[in-house]
């Protein structure tokens, strides 16, 4: 089967010396571009937000990258080896046991899968190994547990979705492929980690013995504004300086639409200002909470008149930022 | 049987639709997926390995797709990898907290 590689780097448009700093940047400048919301062409923008989260995904993680680094133009050779990740790819496997699969739909190309995704081979994983690869001559077992990652939006996360998956099983030994197609559903308040389970799609038994299980492992897409924790969201707020002395009032995106956010006179950097039940959904009902955490952000450069207005600003302040040491 | 556009000359492809979701099981049906006695899955959950934080008092613990994911993973370690309970349990602790550390990780890195 064909995998195809992907060039994460290229996906970003940043070179492969960039910084984390760089990479977090050109995620969220493209995000904000691609994200299905505010994309005008929706199938291209999908595709390609999806495309820019999954090279995120692999290059935000020093350990992921560092891997990625490594496999280079070599890839193949590494996905073909026997103790590399993605090892059993291709290989003729036991009677009834699937040599490879092949997703559509979940949001991550194949490339990842092998290499990077939950399903790979592993400490942690278990792709295709339950109830397969160890009791070879028993009589009858039951079919491997099969695993994937599902990318999710967090609107789809807030407000459930259903979604098509594709699994195209390839078979080592001559017989046909089969694919199936499942209309999977996202329920709203799904969690990142958590596992959709999809009864007896699995490896195929053996000797009459039962289907494994299909879990697809929800992996919530970066969104270019929030970051998730739990149930909550969080947004950096940046602050003129000003801003923050006299208070403002700000519009700020959420996940319901654009709303207006109230910022007291005297706000520190670093305050968290909460604004109630615009999160995801709660396990036990309800909604978690927003959280805009405020950066003061500094002109580097400044006019003329800015210049003389600071300056009278620092003479006649007696504000002291620091404790007398 | 369904046709598709994905589909080769040598493949079937079919369609199913799967209604993935909420899926509870309770502690018979668990066991039933899971291949271990109803017994045993009470005594696991009696140490507390499976089921502890959904347990109502005097009721049965339910489980979720998560829940059976885990529990299908112990019998495959215990059964077909020869790893002891008190192992399996260990490892699945260790499991847990790394799946609670990359999830902070992740926020920590931001969007």
């Amino acid at each position: 089967m064909a995998v195809k590689f992907q060039d994460y780097y290229e996906s970003l448009g940043i070179p492969r010396t960039a910084s984390p700093e760089d990479i977090k940047q050109a995620f969220r400048k493209l995000a904000r571009i691609h994200h299905p919301d505010v994309a005008k062409n929706k199938v291209a923008g999908e595709a390609k937000f999806k495309e820019i989260n999954e090279a995120y995904e692999v290059l935000s993680d020093p350990e992921k990258r560092r891997r990625y680094d490594e496999l280079g133009e070599n890839w193949q050779e590494a996905g073909r080896g026997p103790t590399a990740p993605g090892g059993n790819r291709g290989r003729p496997r036991a009677p009834g046991d699937e040599s490879d699969f092949e997703f559509g739909g979940t949001g991550f190309s194949d490339f990842f899968e092998s290499f990077f995704g939950s399903g790979r081979e592993g400490f942690g994983s278990f792709r295709r190994s339950a109830g397969s690869m160890d009791d070879e001559g028993a009589s009858a077992h039951q079919g491997h547990d099969v695993e994937a990652d599902l990318l999710v939006t967090l609107e789809e996360a807030l407000r459930g979705s259903r979604r098509k998956v594709t699994l195209r099983r390839t078979a080592g030994n001559g017989t046909a492929d089969r694919t199936d197609t499942y209309q999977v559903r996202i329920p709203p308040g799904v969690r990142e980690g958590q596992r959709i389970r999809l009864a007896g799609q699995g490896g195929t038994g053996v000797g009459g013995g039962p289907a494994g299980d299909l879990y697809l492992r929800v992996r919530l897409a970066r969104h270019p504004d929030f970051s998730v924790q739990g149930s909550d969201l969080h947004f950096d707020l940046d602050l003129a300086p000003w801003e923050a002395v006299l208070g403002v009032q700000v519009k700020i995106p959420t996940l319901d639409g654009p709303t207006t956010l109230r910022v007291p006179p005297g706000t520190a950097a670093a305050s968290r200002l909460r604004l109630r039940g615009l999160g995801l959904p709660r396990e036990e009902g309800g909604r978690g909470d927003l959280y805009a955490t405020v950066r003061i952000q500094a002109p580097t450069s400044v006019s003329e008149e800015e210049r003389a207005a600071w300056e009278q600003l620092s003479r006649v302040s007696n504000f002291k930022p620091r404790k007398p040491s | 049987m369904s046709d598709s556009d994905f589909a080769g000359p040598r493949s079937l492809a079919r369609v199913r639709v799967i209604s993935s979701s909420p899926s509870v099981y309770s502690l018979e049906s668990a066991a039933q997926i899971a291949g271990v006695h109803p017994e045993m899955l009470r005594h696991y959950c009696r140490l507390g390995i499976f089921g502890e934080a959904r347990a109502q008092p005097g009721t049965e613990p339910t489980f979720d797709d998560d829940a059976l994911y885990e529990l299908r993973r112990f019998e495959h370690y215990r059964r077909h990898l020869g790893v002891s309970r008190k192992a399996v349990r260990l490892i699945f602790g260790l499991l847990r907290e790394v799946e609670r550390l990359q999830a902070e990780v992740r926020f920590l890195r931001g969007p």
